[in-house]
């Protein structure tokens, strides 16, 4: 019997809907120690990486590895439907091949999904030399990426000793977000060398739209490098982090 | 097994443009593909992912492709449109971006034949909400892990266009080479299976063995065993069918092989097109009639026009079922479906039996209705019955006899003489069209005449006889120019042996009946076939004719001789000549 009890519904929430952005379809691992999921999207430019071990949960009850495939986009239509105070429960059945989610608040609401079988692939693991990393107010990363949308579809992301600063340019004119040590935003900055490079920012969007704008982002950077997002979840228990491969800069 | 592998044999196929080089290229293929990716390859190979027989669209249009490529390389669809002014190929296109692509990914992950062919395959899967973006995102998957020269075949694959010229009919000489069998064997295994992803991988794992295992099974059509003209008349059928033959009143209908799997009817034209949608009519009255569960079987879907009581052109009755739509089309012109041929039932395959037996068959398990017929049949030796009978068909509206071999088996997919054909007028010929010149005056903005070719059975390719500007009706001009205008191309067609100068080129797809006068040596051997047609006449387009099928250079050269020893006969005779101009002035 596979059980698993969370206090409230909010993390599950916020990392489904994060991740269903991305990918379609997810296998979870659920091991004694946690529940983990590796996924890229279809076409190879971003990787989520998530992980959230058996002290995050209220009740933990997974004796053996088993994996479990579901259609994120509708476990994320369910998540969509659940109060983030209620408590959550997911149970395997396994005789019909379902996952059932429970919500409990002032009500008890029930429903079940249906199980997929999807090809496991193994991931390898980038080793990625980041040169320069922050924590970043979420709220700030948002308001930068939707005043970029503006302009034009790809983002410079930079770190140097004196901040952060994320620039746009195209044809239909610039934008340019600038966050300088001391600034409120700013919560973290270490910086071995200077970094930069350009995104998607479609993807960026995506990864971070689920996130509430008070928790902080911590951002890893290397010059043309993927850059990583780490997101606190389970008060700092989990991982749900994302990699993004980086555009090449016109010359 | 690396897609790598199959695009670059495309591309090889692309640059070379001989017959037998190209064979060279599918052969060695097929010989580095191992046997449990045949048929996946072989299916890649002719741009498909389900045998031709299946019709499946991937519901993915130019401007989705588009979307594909733009997520793949990075660049932004303005960007492609332009480039896709320059090059004019999406295909090139997608090349060229992927070799400076502006997207990086996190892993290149090598793309492999399976994964493209199951990408594509389940594209005409993906429906409802949202699929646009799915299926967009399946075709950016397979590109992103893309190299440059994958991309191209790739793309050109999901648009249904590989422009590499490799024609279902290649793959026989490329099979037999490859697996060292005999084209005649590989020939007669895609006769009974329709499917050359089924023989190469039969070829494959067991070379003439595996190919002789190879049967008929129900659901899947069968190539139609066709007859041949007799041009000598009566005295032709008797003589080649040794003093006795059945006949059959030879219907302008549709040929159609039945299949019937317990419930499951299915319709299949003679290429292997299914129809079943098209005649829902039909479906019961064949349900109740074939007391076999499981049965194939051969005959005519004939439309009676319900004011004469005669049968109407085929060719009416389709465009109709598709104008008004199948519900009106069904009360105003029924159709009637006559069976001839049983190619199984149950259990049994009786292609190999003679006709005697096969018709003997066929009577035992239909149990004829007002809508299902077994068709009427007279088996004799004399002249007078055979003239009766061609007399009573002709009031009837039909166009002629059929006479069969009684001892000849089924021979699927040959034309060999033991099916005749017996017909009191001038014969046509099917030509297929390769290009096209614009009319003056009144046809101004029309195609005003077609050039026409022949196939050359040395070579496969088609070589021009005639250029052909009568015969269309204003209708028809206006009609095949929006027809052809789909398919132009700018340089002819690779296939295509063709020394005069035309406005468009075409794909050799369409094939017009063509009648005309006579044959004779072309002036100046400006057409590629060396001989030419004497005011040449379009009668109308031959939908239920493949390029492969139509007539051969090789043909017209014995119309030739054979004409030129009547001509010699009519000097010393001097009547039948005359006859003769007097029906073709008739038609």
């Amino acid at each position: 019997m596979v059980k698993l009890r969370m206090a409230d519904s909010k993390g599950w929430k916020t990392c489904v809907s994060a991740m269903a952005s991305l990918i379609e379809e997810a296998t979870f691992k659920l091991t004694p120690e946690g529940v983990k999921m590796k996924a890229m999207d279809p076409s190879h430019v971003a990787l989520v990486d998530f992980e959230l071990p058996a002290e995050a949960f209220a009740e933990y009850g997974v004796k053996q590895t088993v994996s479990i495939g579901a259609d994120l986009a509708e476990m994320n239509k369910i998540m969509a439907r659940a109060k983030a105070e209620d408590e959550f429960t997911m149970e395997l059945d396994e005789e019909k091949n379902r996952l059932v989610l429970t919500f409990k608040g002032t009500s008890t609401r029930k429903f079940s999904l249906p199980l997929i079988d999807i090809s496991e692939a193994e991931l390898p693991e980038p080793k990625l030399q980041f040169t320069a990393t922050a924590d970043i107010a979420a709220g700030v990363i948002q308001d930068g990426l939707r005043d970029a949308e503006i302009v034009g579809d790809n983002v410079r992301c930079e770190l140097k000793e004196e901040g952060f600063s994320m620039l746009t340019e195209s044809d239909t004119g610039a934008t340019e977000l600038k966050l300088q040590k001391g600034d409120a935003g700013l919560l973290k900055l270490s910086v071995k060398q200077p970094a930069r490079a350009m995104f998607n920012i479609k993807y960026l969007i995506d990864m971070t739209k689920a996130v509430s704008s008070a928790d902080a982002i911590t951002i890893n950077l290397g010059t043309n490098l993927p850059i990583q997002l780490d997101f606190p979840i389970a008060k700092g228990k989990g991982r749900l982090r994302f990699l993004l491969a980086p555009r090449i800069e016109a010359e | 097994m690396r897609y790598a592998v199959l695009a670059e044999a495309f591309e090889k196929l692309e640059k070379t443009p001989s017959y037998l080089g190209k064979n060279a290229v599918i052969a060695e293929l097929l010989k580095k593909t191992p046997v449990e990716e045949m048929e996946r390859v072989v299916l890649l190979l002719l741009g498909r992912t389900c045998p031709a027989y299946v019709s499946k669209e991937t519901g993915v249009g130019l401007q989705q492709l588009k979307k594909a490529v733009a997520k793949a390389s990075g660049y932004s669809s303005s960007e492609i449109d332009k480039l896709m002014k320059q090059i004019g190929d999406l295909g090139e296109v997608a090349r060229n971006l992927l070799e400076k692509k502006k997207q990086v990914t996190l892993f290149a992950e090598p793309l492999t034949v399976k994964k493209v062919f199951e990408n594509v395959k389940a594209l005409p899967e993906i429906t409802g909400e949202g699929s646009v973006d799915r299926k967009i995102a399946a075709i950016a998957e397979l590109l992103t892990s893309s190299t440059p020269l994958e991309a191209k075949y790739v793309t050109r694959t999901v648009l249904g266009d590989l422009r590499v010229g490799v024609a279902e009919g290649r793959l026989r000489d490329a099979i037999a080479s490859a697996f060292n069998v005999s084209p005649d064997s590989v020939e007669h295994a895609y006769m009974l299976t329709t499917d050359y992803a089924v023989v190469a991988k039969a070829a494959a794992a067991g070379r003439e063995r595996g190919l002789e295992k190879l049967g008929l099974s129900v659901g899947h059509p069968v190539n139609p065993m066709l007859a041949q003209r007799a041009e000598g008349g009566v005295d032709e059928v008797l003589k080649r069918m040794k003093g006795e033959a059945a006949f059959e009143i030879k219907l302008d209908g549709i040929r159609i092989q039945v299949h019937k799997d317990g419930e499951k009817i299915q319709l299949f034209t003679r290429r292997m097109e299914d129809y079943t949608s098209m005649f829902p009519d039909l479906i019961d009255p064949l349900r109740q009639t074939l007391k076999s569960k499981r049965a194939i079987v051969d005959g005519e879907l004939v439309a009676i026009d319900p004011r004469t009581g005669k049968p109407m052109p085929f060719q009416e009755v389709l465009k109709r079922r598709r104008k008004y739509g199948i519900k009106e089309a069904i009360e105003q012109i029924p159709v009637e479906m006559y069976l001839f041929d049983v190619l199984m039932s149950d259990g049994d395959a009786w292609l190999d039996e003679s006709y005697t037996k096969r018709r003997e068959v066929l009577e035992r398990i239909v149990k004829p209705s007002d809508k299902v017929i077994v068709v009427e049949q007279l088996v004799t030796g004399k002249r007078e019955e055979i003239q009766e009978f061609m007399s009573k068909v002709l009031a009837m509206g039909h166009e002629g006899l059929l006479a069969k071999d009684l001892g000849a088996n089924y021979r699927a997919g040959r034309r060999e003489f033991v099916w005749l054909k017996l017909k009191p007028t001038l014969e046509t010929l099917d030509l297929v069209v390769v290009g096209g010149l614009y009319g003056k005056g009144k046809r101004a903005g029309f195609f005003g005449s077609y050039l026409l070719a022949a196939r050359d059975e040395k070579s496969g390719c088609f070589l021009t006889v005639t250029k052909c500007g009568s015969g269309y009706t204003d209708e028809d001009l206006k009609e095949l120019t929006g027809l052809f205008k789909k398919i132009q191309l700018k340089k002819p067609h690779p296939d295509v042996g063709i020394e005069i100068e035309c406005d468009a080129y075409f794909s050799p797809r369409i094939v017009f009946e063509t009648s005309f006068e006579e044959v004779q040596i072309s002036p100046e051997l400006k057409h590629t076939g060396r001989y030419g047609l004497r005011f040449p006449r379009y009668v109308r387009i031959r939908e239920d004719r493949r390029a492969e099928e139509i007539n051969t250079v090789q043909e017209i050269a014995k119309i030739y001789e054979e004409q030129e020893k009547r001509k010699a006969k009519v000097h010393g005779r001097g009547l039948t000549q005359q006859r003769q101009k007097r029906k073709v002035e008739k038609r």
